[in-house]
């Protein structure tokens, strides 16, 4: 304790005046020296993300890993990821691109309508994107596995809807739209899901 | 006052208090030179930011990514393992398996926290010391609205509460907190953030009564406005039955209050979140304290009625202009009531405005700035109860302007982050207050973090040290046989108190079952609340020997806060944390007749320990247990005490949950607390027990 007195920086005033305008100004130069690095370095532009869209999209990624698509489905070496969201979690989720999940290379897509679906392996809708019931229909049809953000979304036809509770990240399944997609969805996945719909 | 000064001058001493003068200038030399240097550095962003914070999580599996806490501790979301201070969350899980019934009794759980009950009402609450009723240097808020008061620097806890179902998390930072959260953030902050309506959709009844407990009652109504978002209406009513004691006596601390609010979460388009939340409440209290009677003659056990009520509105906007750039707006407005029947009233009505820019790049930079302005009004009539106590003036409008920003900057794959930031406020009675925090975390790999933080932070002066005339106590003198009265007489020129804090923190997240947390302090006080005996005086024929509030206490703190979490299996979860505090004061070696006031009715446990467990027995059936020690208050004399909690909780199905709480089953009776500010007669508090049940549909 007596070692940590040497800290006190009321003291250093009384005993060695010019330390603790030292310290004072080191420290007021400390927040400037970085308050300006902002400055300096903003013209630098680099992908936009938070860390909860980093975590959705870590979450996405390890979903891929516990899904079976039907031999209908064709395994090609891709695994087409699309994307319907705001521009974070499109430039989070396109982060992923590149990268092997069960043997296949993820390619991440961005997409504006139902009509290019065939293809497409996984659909991550953001909030606000699942406009009608179309989408949901074709994702059926297409054996996509469908996850969104979207409140109550596993109501609307999601099969893997991602909410927060508890400051963490959950997540819901509808295993009744999985069955009618083919999907088969590991044991353990249906395990770790906050409610199902069965 | 002159006096004072002139001392200061004569030892040449206080550049860290007085040098506004002379230090500013030299400071704001070095801040023109870093502008240049800075400005003269190349633009070199790229190199900086090689990867992120994705491929850490990338390589996590699917349960340790469902164990990534996010919280607010700094204003903005961040996962809890990136933040360099000492966090700790309650998340609203915690609170139900907790079984309390108050939020400062949700607060026992965190490590490091003091919570004592000084009768069914009223609490002591503090972080790293100064504990007392009230904590004039932890700063507490829900959902953005400071609930500190001025009047004495604290918090009326009776006064607040909410559905303890709708409570989201409750964030607690240990140490300083000032740059971000501001003035009286100074040994720790407390957040408490509510459910976002569209989480609480349908009813919710839940009500509990026990032998404390007289039955308490909350329902909430929460519903869907169309896809714009969701409104939930709530209501809660409790009354608190008086305290047995010892003596078979009862201890005059019954309680009830009820209170009604909603809370409206909209999503307006893609880019906008706005909210808006409400509440009225009204209760009465009761409680002993210890005053005078009307001549001053003799000291007399006092009962007191305490009716308060209040009502706030917040509101809040979030904008989103692009990526990693929003703008959030904040306003709210706050009124509050209180009236100890025999000592002073209270009336408080607070406007605060807020706004809050953030940009981002996600890489390596995070920047925050803001500004707030509070205008606070009051009312506090001369009281001519048993106990007497006056401010002068009786109306005081006080304004605060405050402007803030921090930056959090990460360099090497964002293992090494700085987070910088400093917060001005200008109080118009207690002038400019610069309060900086120099923060660093490193990652060592392995799920190992170790951080280090120097900070300041002040406690602005209160209204009780400003304006209060009060009686403290009477001294018969032996020659004339008139009774001396001892009086508090405020001072205007009472100064902030001031703190510099050195932390280091050290985090292991060994696997998914065991992680370690352990942090260490080192508290620099000046500016402490003192007091000085003046000149007596003859005033109506009472000889009046003042009491003079001065800032020349000085005090020391040192301490460590240890958290272990073990999960031997996926149905068991145990925490336990230890934490040491040593404190110090003394006055000021030029003011050798004064006396410390902090130390005269503040005090905290040197050691604490609490192991806490969590188990589900069956799927439906829970069992935990909540196991205390702490330590003697030797300055209030408060014996040590161990406590035992347990709850069982039965749940047949999701929507309904029986439970059975048992509180402080090792003892009878045992005190948490003495006040020696207010004079309360704090009572013992017993063993209690009370069964609940929850019901969603």
């Amino acid at each position: 304790m007596a070692l940590l007195k040497i800290l006190n920086p009321y003291k250093w005033a009384q005993t060695v005046p010019s330390w603790s305008r030292v310290l004072n100004c080191g420290l007021w130069g400390g927040v400037l020296l970085f308050s300006f690095l902002v400055t300096s370095r903003v013209l630098a532009r680099e992908p936009v993300v938070s860390s909860e869209s980093e975590l959705k999209t870590a979450f996405v990624f390890q979903f891929t890993k516990y899904v079976k698509w039907p031999e209908s489905k064709g395994h090609d070496k891709r695994l087409v990821v699309a994307v319907a969201a705001d521009d974070e979690m499109v430039d989070a989720l396109s982060r992923l691109d590149g990268r092997t999940s069960q043997g296949r290379t993820i390619v991440v897509i961005p997409v504006d309508d139902a009509s290019k679906l065939e293809d497409v392996d996984l659909l991550y809708l953001g909030k606000g994107y699942i406009a009608d019931g179309d989408i949901i229909k074709k994702a059926i049809k297409y054996h996509i596995l469908t996850i969104s953000d979207e409140n109550d979304a596993i109501q609307k036809g999601i099969i893997i809807g991602l909410y927060m509770a508890d400051s963490r990240l959950r997540f819901n399944i509808n295993l009744r739209i999985a069955t009618k997609s083919e999907l088969n969805l590991s044991s353990r996945l249906l395990k770790l899901a906050g409610s199902l719909i069965k | 006052m002159i006096e004072r000064k002139k001392s200061n001058i004569k030892r040449g001493k206080g550049l860290l208090m007085k040098p506004r003068t002379f230090f500013l200038p030299l400071s704001f030399l070095f801040r023109i030179l870093f502008t240049v240097v800075v400005l003269l550095l190349p633009v070199e962003g790229h190199s900086l930011a090689l990867a992120s914070e994705l491929e850490g999580l990338l390589s996590m599996g699917l349960e340790d990514l469902m164990d990534v806490e996010v919280t607010t501790a700094f204003k903005k979301p961040q996962s809890i393992k990136d933040i360099p201070a000492a966090v700790y969350v309650i998340t609203s899980e915690d609170i139900r398996r907790s079984g309390a019934d108050s939020i400062p009794e949700i607060l026992r759980m965190v490590p490091g926290v003091n919570v004592a009950k000084i009768d069914n009402g009223n609490w002591a609450v503090s972080i790293r010391g100064f504990n007392g009723l009230f904590s004039d240097k932890l700063l507490v808020l829900m959902d953005g609205r400071v609930l500190y008061d001025p009047l004495f620097s604290g918090v009326f806890w009776d006064a607040q509460d909410t559905v303890l179902e709708d409570i989201e998390r409750i964030e607690v930072i240990r140490g300083p907190g000032a740059s971000s959260w501001g003035t009286n953030a100074v040994n720790g902050v407390i957040n408490i953030i509510t459910k976002n309506s569209g989480d609480t959709l349908g009813v919710m009844v839940s009500g509990s009564a026990g032998t404390l407990d007289r039955g308490t009652l909350s329902a909430r109504y929460g519903f869907k406005i169309g896809d714009m978002g969701a409104t939930r209406f709530y209501a809660k009513t409790y009354k608190r039955h008086q305290q047995l004691q010892k003596d078979g006596s009862t201890a005059w601390d019954d309680w009830f209050m009820d209170r009604a609010g909603f809370r409206s979460d909209l999503q307006l388009g893609k880019k906008n979140e706005a909210s808006l939340k409400g509440e009225i409440y009204t209760g009465r209290g009761t409680n002993k304290m210890l005053g005078f009677n009307k001549a001053f003659t003799k000291r007399i056990v006092i009962k007191n009625n305490v009716p308060i009520s209040g009502g706030f509105i917040v509101g809040d906007i979030r904008h989103e202009f692009k990526r990693g750039l929003d703008l959030s707006i904040k306003f709210y407005y706050d009124h509050t009531e209180r009236k100890y029947s025999s000592l002073t009233s209270e009336t408080r009505d607070t406007l605060d405005f807020e706004f809050q820019n953030r940009y981002c790049n996600g890489s390596y930079l995070d920047f925050l700035w803001g500004g707030i302005y509070r205008h606070t009004r009051d009312h506090i009539p001369i009281s001519h109860g048993a106990v007497f106590g006056a401010f002068y003036p009786k109306r005081r409008k006080d304004d605060l302007f405050s402007f803030f920003f921090q930056n959090e900057a990460k360099f090497f794959s964002q293992r090494l982050r700085f987070l910088t930031g400093v917060r001005l406020d200008h109080y118009n009675y207690s002038g400019l207050e610069v309060q900086p925090t120099f923060r660093i975390l490193y990652s060592l790999g392995n799920n190992q973090d170790l951080w280090a933080a120097v900070s300041k932070a002040v406690r602005s002066p209160s209204r009780y040290n400003r304006d209060a005339v009060w009686v403290l106590g009477i001294h018969p003198d032996p020659a004339t046989k008139t009774p001396m009265i001892a009086s508090y007489v405020g001072n205007e020129d009472f100064e902030s108190e001031k703190l510099w804090a050195y932390e280091l923190g050290y985090r292991w997240r060994i696997d998914r079952t065991l992680t370690i947390d352990v942090t260490g302090f080192a508290n620099f006080y000046r500016n402490l609340f003192s007091g000085s005996v003046g000149k007596p005086f003859l005033h109506h024929g009472f000889m009046i020997m003042p009491i003079n509030p001065g800032n020349y206490g000085r005090g020391e703190s040192f301490g460590l806060e240890f958290t272990g979490n073990v999960k031997p299996f996926e149905w068991w979860r145990m925490e336990l944390s230890y934490s040491y505090l040593d404190t110090h004061f003394w006055i000021d070696s030029a003011h050798r007749q004064g006396t410390e006031m902090s130390a005269k009715y503040m005090d905290a446990p040197h050691h604490q320990v609490s192991v806490r467990s969590n188990m589900d027995l069956t799927t439906k059936l829970e069992l935990d247990v909540q196991l205390r020690y702490v330590a003697n208050l030797s300055r209030l004399d408060v014996p040590s005490y161990t406590g035992l909690d347990m709850r069982l909780g039965y749940r047949p199905n999701r929507d309904i949950e029986l439970s059975l709480d048992a509180k402080n089953l090792l003892d009878p009776y045992h005190p948490e607390f003495r006040d020696k500010f207010l004079n309360l007669i704090n009572t013992e508090v017993p063993r209690s027990v009370s069964a609940k049940v929850t019901w969603h549909f």
